[in-house]
């Protein structure tokens, strides 16, 4: 296991000095967290776009439900905003539980206690992810029947 | 000109089959993955294509992200703990590099003039450790700890007055200190606290040779023998070897005459059988997971029997108990087979090398179907069992115990413990048949030993009764 791996190893700097697996995997998270903020960049951007279509456009060429779901997607993405902060500052806290085992001071109390507080966040993250990915799913099914002219080619 | 509006769009490419958990692979090992079974689709046919892209379309309407179980764990404890994070009792004596070779030790040989003895033959020889009974076979704690729990300050009696001195004589020879727990054969609170032990007619129950059990079903049994392992381990025992992890032998036939509580596990669909090796199973399970903050080795002793199949009367499987301990030690002396139960073994004391050998062979066995196996380190008989028929036992000198030791290393056994009663152990044994054994590299014997020769003549009259 990962974990036990870089605590033999700690006096290598497997946790202090991030040269550990558990290291190599925070910074995996980091980089998927970068991915989730470039998707909610995505879904600003074409909030953006939905926003000018129905300025622009004519409601009867646009889907019926384009404002409805324009809310849900809003929504949508200022739920993923907060996901997102809440993720990143988890993975800092767990990044501070690894560096604090490097501690001289550090006891049995400290792995214990520190695993459980991982396991319980990491358990409702998952939980609230899954919920955000089935809206996404489900968004995903929507959007691929969902057709309107271009603001730009409408201008023209 | 209208155009799609797709969110997969958002999916950014990679992303799915990224992973957020510790335990699982990397990314990287997955975009790896992910660019190979690239390159395998486009050589592959065109319908095999289509397979591929709708199985890839099904998994991605599934789930987005692989990630593990909602409601799995990021992070499990290591079952390795580094010594810096786990309790230092001040005894620094390190697990013998090329394994364990010990004998046991009674408190009272330990707390008396026979330790210097002792420690002298360990050091004479290629022996390495010493397995010292903590609490005794009536149930006795066999040193004054600094337990605040009751029952323990009741039960501990004086025996070792200098565990200290004891450690620290150890320690200088740097022997490997286990202390001998024996469990649930426990007269002695089985009398103070009938609840808590079977009774019978009012009476705690006790075997023909009269000693009592409590009952494995009562956690407040567990943690009372924790308590004692706690203690132990604070006092500078490196390992927490238990024994008797059963219930009483012959339990299944007794059973529905005896009055005890099933605690946790009446309501439960598991049959009685299954409900006693859960009983005793999680015992261990439950002592290995309070001890591990103390960084003491765990081990059990088990019927040798008990690794040729469940013996669910008692409670003990040999699969289960060693999933959740860090050394097995079974029981397989020579003197205990009846006539003829081993394959082409007629009188098994008589064949200590055969019997030694086909049980290694049976244990490996075992021990090789399970995820994390523990260490092997059996009990061999270093005494004369001359309390059989005349013609079915032997004495037991050198050649016997040397016999059984390289039945062992032939299975690639390198760890053993000394059984012997009164304490006295054979002197001029060749403990490593001249082998440099690693534990972890297991040199294989290059020579073959001479097998001893059986002497049904050379009885003995020494009559040792061991521990079970």
């Amino acid at each position: 296991m990962d974990f036990e791996e870089d605590l033999a190893n700690d006096s290598e700097g497997a946790l202090l000095e991030g040269t550990g697996k558990v290291a190599s995997n925070l910074s995996d998270r980091e980089e998927i967290l970068q991915s989730l903020d470039s998707i909610h960049s995505q879904i600003n951007q074409e909030l953006n776009t939905i926003g000018q279509a129905i300025e622009h456009v004519d409601a009867e060429e646009l889907p019926n439900d384009i404002e409805e779901f324009s809310v849900g997607l809003s929504d949508y993405g200022a739920e993923l905003s907060q996901f997102i902060d809440e993720y990143r500052h988890n993975l800092s806290a767990q990044s501070e539980y690894f560096e604090t085992l490097s501690s001289e001071e550090a006891d049995f109390a400290d792995i214990t206690d520190g695993i459980e507080n991982v396991n319980e966040t990491h358990r409702a993250m998952n939980a609230h992810w899954y919920e955000l990915e089935d809206t996404l799913i489900s968004m995903q099914e929507i959007l691929a029947n969902f057709e309107m002219p271009t603001p730009q080619e409408e201008g023209e | 000109m209208n155009r799609p509006w797709k969110l997969s769009a958002f999916v950014v490419a990679g992303f799915v089959a990224t992973t957020l958990s510790i335990t699982s692979v990397s990314a990287e090992e997955e975009a790896e993955d992910t660019e190979q079974d690239v390159e395998e689709t486009e050589e592959d046919s065109e319908e095999a294509d289509e397979d591929s892209d709708e199985d890839s379309e099904d998994e991605s309407e599934a789930r987005l992200f692989a990630i593990p179980d909602a409601e799995e764990d990021l992070l499990t404890l290591p079952r390795l703990i580094p010594d810096r994070f786990t309790y230092d009792s001040g005894v620094n004596i390190e697990y013998p590099e090329d394994g364990v070779r010990g004998i046991f030790s009674t408190a009272h040989s330990a707390g008396g003039q026979k330790f210097s003895e002792l420690v002298d033959f360990v050091d004479s020889t290629d022996l390495n450790a010493m397995v010292i009974d903590v609490k005794d076979d009536d149930g006795f704690i066999t040193f004054e700890t600094d337990s605040e729990d009751e029952r323990v300050q009741e039960n501990s009696r004086d025996v070792i007055t200098d565990v200290e001195g004891m450690m620290d004589t150890l320690e200088e020879s740097q022997i490997y200190p286990i202390a001998r727990v024996v469990v649930f054969k426990d007269t002695i609170l089985g009398k103070q606290e009938p609840e808590l032990s079977f009774t019978e007619g009012g009476n705690v129950w006790t075997n023909p040779g009269g000693s009592a059990f409590v009952n494995p079903f009562s956690e407040e049994v567990w943690e009372y023998n924790v308590e004692v392992a706690r203690q132990a381990a604070e006092a500078g025992f490196k390992e927490i070897q238990f024994d008797y992890v059963r219930f009483p032998e012959g339990f299944g036939s007794r059973d529905d005459s005896l009055n005890y509580t099933e605690g946790k596990y009446a309501d439960s669909d598991m049959d009685r059988y299954e409900k006693r090796i859960a009983a005793v199973t999680d015992f261990v399970e439950y002592a290995r997971e309070e001890l591990r903050e103390y960084g003491v080795k765990v081990s059990v002793d088990i019927f040798g029997v008990a690794a040729m199949y469940d013996e669910p009367n008692i409670g003990q499987s040999f699969a289960a108990i060693s999933e959740n301990v860090d050394v097995i030690s079974s029981m397989p002396y020579p003197s205990h087979w009846g006539e003829g139960s081993l394959p082409g073994i007629r009188y098994p004391d008589l064949e200590p090398y055969n019997v030694m050998d086909y049980y290694s062979q049976v244990e490996n066995e075992v021990l090789e179907e399970l995820d994390n196996p523990p260490v092997s380190r059996p009990w061999l008989q270093d005494f004369t069992a001359s309390y059989l028929p005349d013609g079915q036992w032997t004495s037991y000198d050198a050649p016997e115990i040397e016999a059984q030791i390289k039945a062992l290393y032939d299975n690639n056994i390198y760890e053993f413990l000394l059984w012997n009663a009164g304490n006295n152990y054979t002197p001029g044994v060749d403990y490593k048949l001249g082998l440099d054994i690693e534990i972890a590299g297991a040199e294989l014997m290059e020579d073959d030993e001479e097998m001893p020769e059986e002497d049904s003549e050379d009885e003995s009259d020494e009559d040792d009764s061991e521990d079970e």
